[in-house]
């Protein structure tokens, strides 16, 4: 034994193996060993050991170069016969690269939906103590829960609680109109308290958040409101004139706010402005309107512990009564945007929306990946022959896997690029569709970078491993010798997804049509008066308000002109006025809400609300100003008598009025919202529409004539209207977007299936076109022969059948719960969305089937 | 004709003399004692690769012996056109070095 064996140098020894080159390793290891015994015997063991490390030192740089160089050559290789590959077979190639990419973009599209909803309110710092007040207003059919609470509950909060370190009120105010010269338009106002700055980020580009909103009449504005008012001049210290009489001075601009904010504030107030007007409301506890609370706790105050010690605090200002009936509680900022409270102003969204669009996206993901696999796989047979090849000349079987996975991570690469080419080009028109203001910014996240190429590693990984494992276990003299013929087994594999892919297309597909079905529904249905050629126009805060008589008679005298009626509000118009009222029922006093709608004796018969019992309000009885109610079936129903009419009902429990008639229902809400209890009620002091049935013929005209009219009147106002029909479809835009969203993922859905299909009889195809010629030998026709090719198939999407239709029920069924008006799914929608499934699979099918029936049994029987 | 480097001429040189013997460290031991100079592993290896990959070398396997442990021996020995590349050049260095004589210029 050496010394050099025995000593530590061993170690040297081991390396030196490595990276010596490696076909002389061996030999060149003795010459080592002898040479450091000349030089031991030498200069010493010392000396020997430093010459022997100096080695490994020198001879590590060329390794590495060297190694690297072949693995660059090799690698270079992979390229190429990637490249090659990718030419050879151009539409295959491009079938594959495309449907990953439109696979991917889907997935990166939805990814940024997801995150933009998800990131709401996070960017304020102070995230985790904010808090908004809401209120459940205990009713005696359960509680209702709301977002606004009353005026004096945030500066109480804060004189009160030690944990509270500020509070602020929000209050909106909608269609408000905003003046400067000639620019006026129609605003929605939000105020609030100089608080407002220190519990969110809110920054000012202008201006000083100290006092910016102390004084009565300052404003704060967005830049593009600046901008809209003011022009490019500095707005700072300018006037606005807010409803036409009220100046506002603007005290400072508002930096961009963030798109995920769940307020969309433009113009911010103090919330002191509007002291004069809600006078009466300031120390109130029983009312409530669009204004709404949030406080700031202190760092590490508990809010469940705080929460418990608010009916106390509210009994002592608002008194044993109130605060049984409305209990406080507080909503985390972090719940704001995914809650759904009545009166809410905040944009919301279901969470329940945002699963089912993330598991939508991860099976597209599934199922383009799948397909790519697929793809590759069935090409796996022309293929075999270079695997063979490379095999004989030495390949390992680690270097296939690994030129298989670099090919696959290539393809998968070139898919994300053009995915991320496909999300720029559709994400403006995705961002509309779904109202959000996504942003793609790649460029400056590192975080979505990095995401991206995680999907490239996964999608190339996961599509990849499947061929390179299968490829590069193929025995070479097998694939040599003859064509290959692989198991069931490996085909069976792929089925099952194949099946998959066309349950999800069809589930979607039932979806999508259940969705239309409910949306024209809901479109068609009676509304329950004329909902067609009614004019609404909104009295905004004109002087009209206080009284449109003038005007109604004005546009009662246009000839085209059928009726016109003044009231609080009209059906669509979102105007309401809900309150308790008492009565008597069968069964003793009872005490419900119900909405209110003041109006003039010409709203039933200009609306065309069926009288089913009692009469009309008429100018006959003096009663009926104000003192008569007339009620809607629902209602009528809550009271409980045969005939309601000439029993008493008292709005708060003071003033009792007589019943006088009962009308159908009618819907005044979307169709979302089951009808509730209505009473119309004469009381012009509270009119803020008029409405308008007219000729349908040359309605424009009839409008300007309403607009010339308008101002005459109310020259200061700018004139607006909307139809009552028109305004009832807008509330189904968001299922209309549903629709439009299922309807695409269908689409998608059923192209990366027939992809999948494609390539699974591209790969039958070829397998068996021996077989096929055989046939045609025998006497085949070319009918029996695409028979024969697509039976299996068909088999196929009648087996996704019945994996689709259950789960395509279970989930419209859910979804249609949330409509209090619904048609039930049309069970034809089943046979019809599997037989178009059929259809596109027999289609794609074809193209393969035709084309090798109708091959000369000659040229397939000579295909080896 | 081809040129042989003066490094490649010496280690031809030394493959011929060693005869049976012409292995790595046989050679630079050799070179070493002859020109008094150290030569590094490399040096030597990679000449001894590329002269048996011209064709002028020709290796041979044989057994270890005790110096070395269980590792065997790559020997080299000179081919027919590595012979015949030594009696070129030979022949051309005679010629040209015909007129040199230290004697004549007294150094």
């Amino acid at each position: 034994m050496s010394p050099l064996k025995t000593s530590r140098s061993g170690t040297s020894l081991r390396i030196l193996r490595r990276i010596l080159p490696r076909d002389d390793a061996r030999y060149l290891i003795g010459d080592y060993v002898e040479i450091f015994e000349e030089i031991r015997a030498e200069r010493g063991l010392l000396y020997a050991r430093l010459w022997i490390w100096a080695q490994v030192l020198i001879g590590i740089p060329r390794f590495i170069q060297h190694h690297t160089y072949w693995s660059v050559q090799m690698f270079r290789n992979y390229l190429i016969s990637t490249f090659r590959n990718l030419r050879k077979n151009k539409m295959h190639s491009f079938i594959n690269i495309a449907g990953l990419a439109i696979g991917l973009a889907c997935v990166i599209l939805i990814f940024l939906f997801v995150r933009h909803e998800l990131s709401f309110d996070i960017f304020n710092k102070k995230m985790d103590r904010i808090f908004r007040v809401v209120l459940d207003s205990i009713k005696d059919d359960g509680p209702f829960h709301m977002a606004p609470t009353m005026l004096p509950l945030a500066p109480a909060l804060r004189r009160d609680f030690p944990e509270v370190e500020r509070a602020s009120r929000i209050s909106e105010r909608g269609a408000i109109l905003v003046r400067a010269g000639e620019n006026r338009y129609y605003e929605t106002l939000y105020f609030a308290d100089p608080e407002i700055f220190s519990i969110f980020d809110l920054p000012l580009k202008q201006g000083n958040p100290a006092d910016a909103l102390s004084q009565p009449y300052s404003l704060i504005l967005t830049e593009s409101m600046a901008e809209k008012y003011f022009g490019r001049s500095d707005p700072v210290g300018r006037i606005l004139r807010i409803d036409n009489v009220q100046d506002f001075t603007v005290t400072g601009v508002l930096q961009k706010i963030p798109e995920t904010f769940h307020i969309r504030i433009d113009m911010l107030a103090s919330f002191d402005s509007l002291k004069n007007q809600e006078k009466d409301r300031w120390e109130d506890w029983d009312t409530f309107s669009n204004d709404y609370t949030y406080v700031l706790l202190v760092t590490g105050a508990d809010p469940e512990e705080l929460e418990k010690r608010l009916p106390s605090f509210q009994q002592k200002y608002a008194g044993a009564e109130i605060a049984r009936k409305q209990i406080l509680r507080l909503q985390s900022l972090q719940d704001i945007h995914f809650s759904s409270l009545n009166y809410d102003y905040a944009v919301t969204y279901e969470k329940g929306y945002l699963y089912a669009i993330s598991a939508i996206a991860l099976f597209i993901m599934i199922l383009a990946c799948v397909n790519f696999m697929n793809l590759a796989t069935a090409r796996s047979a022309s293929r075999a022959r270079e695997v063979g090849m490379r095999k004989v000349v030495g390949a390992r079987r680690t270097q296939l896997i690994l030129q298989f996975l670099t090919e696959s991570f290539l393809l998968a690469f070139v898919a994300v690029v053009g995915a991320v080419g496909l999300v720029y080009l559709f994400l403006p028109r995705f961002g509309l569709f779904l109202n959000r203001q996504i942003v793609f910014d790649l460029p400056h996240n590192p975080g979505l970078a990095a995401m991206l190429l995680a999907i490239v590693l996964f999608t190339g990984f996961f599509a990849g491993s499947y061929p390179a494992l299968m490829l590069s276990g193929f025995s070479p003299v097998r694939t040599l010798r003859s064509k290959l013929d692989q198991g069931k087994k490996r085909l069976s594999f792929r089925t099952v997804f194949v099946v998959l892919q066309f349950a999800v297309s069809i589930t979607l597909i039932i979806a999508t049509l259940a969705v239309y079905q409910q949306l024209g529904y809901m479109k068609s249905k009676e509304l329950g008066f004329f909902s067609d050629q009614v004019v609404v126009i909104p009295l905004q805060n004109s002087p009209l308000r206080q009284n449109p008589e003038p005007f109604k008679n004005a546009i009662m005298s246009h000839s085209d002109v059928l009726g016109v009626t003044c009231a609080s509000g009209t059906p669509g118009s979102g105007s309401s006025h809900a309150s308790n009222y008492v009565f008597d029922t069968p069964a003793g006093e009872k005490e419900i809400y119900i909405q209110t709608i003041y109006t003039d004796f010409d709203y039933v018969e200009t609306l065309g609300f069926k009288i089913l019992d009692g009469r009309n309000f008429s100018e006959e009885f003096s009663t009926d100003r104000g003192k008569t109610y007339i009620l809607n079936e629902t209602a009528a129903r809550q009271m409980g008598w045969d005939s309601p009419v000439g029993r008493y009902i008292a709005r708060g429990g003071e003033n009792p009025g007589e019943v006088i008639g009962v009308v159908e229902d009618f819907h005044y809400y979307s169709m979302r919202t089951k009808i509730r209890p209505m009473a119309l009620n004469i009381r012009p002091s509270q009119f803020s529409y008029v409405a308008a049935r007219i000729r349908p013929f040359e309605a424009s005209r009839t409008l300007s004539f309403f607009e010339e009219t308008w101002n005459k009147f109310a020259p200061e106002y700018p004139f607006e209207r909307f139809f009552t029909d028109e305004k009832f479809s807008r509330f189904y835009r968001y299922e209309q977007r549903v629709g439009e969203l299922f309807g695409l993922f269908a689409i998608l859905a059923i192209v990366i299936s027939c992809l999948g299909v494609f390539g699974l009889i591209s790969y039958t195809a070829e397998q068996s076109t021996k077989e096929i010629g055989v046939r045609k030998v025998l006497g085949a026709s070319a009918a029996s022969i695409v028979l024969l090719l697509s039976k299996r198939f068909i088999r196929w999407v009648l087996a996704a059948n019945l994996i689709a239709w259950p789960l395509a029920w279970f989930a419209m069924h859910k979804w249609l719960e949330g409509f209090a008006y619904r048609a039930s799914v049309n069970p034809l929608f089943f046979p019809l969305a599997g037989l178009t499934a059929l259809a596109i699979a027999l289609a794609t099918v074809s193209y393969h089937s035709i084309k090798t029936a109708f091959t000369d049994p000659a040229d397939s029987l000579r295909y080896e | 004709m081809k040129y042989l480097t003066r490094q490649e001429e010496l280690i031809l040189l030394a493959v011929l003399h060693l005869r049976d013997n012409a292995y790595l460290v046989t050679v630079r031991r050799l070179l070493k004692e002859q020109t008094g100079n150290p030569w590094s592993v490399g040096a030597v290896y990679v000449p001894l690769e590329r002269l048996r990959k011209k064709g002028y070398l020709e290796s041979y396997i044989g057994g270890p012996n005790a110096r070395r442990g269980r590792n065997e021996i790559k020997y080299y020995k000179l081919s027919h056109s590595g012979l015949r590349i030594l009696a070129e050049t030979k022949q051309v260095n005679d010629v040209m070095w015909a007129k040199f004589s230290e004697a004549d210029y007294e150094l």
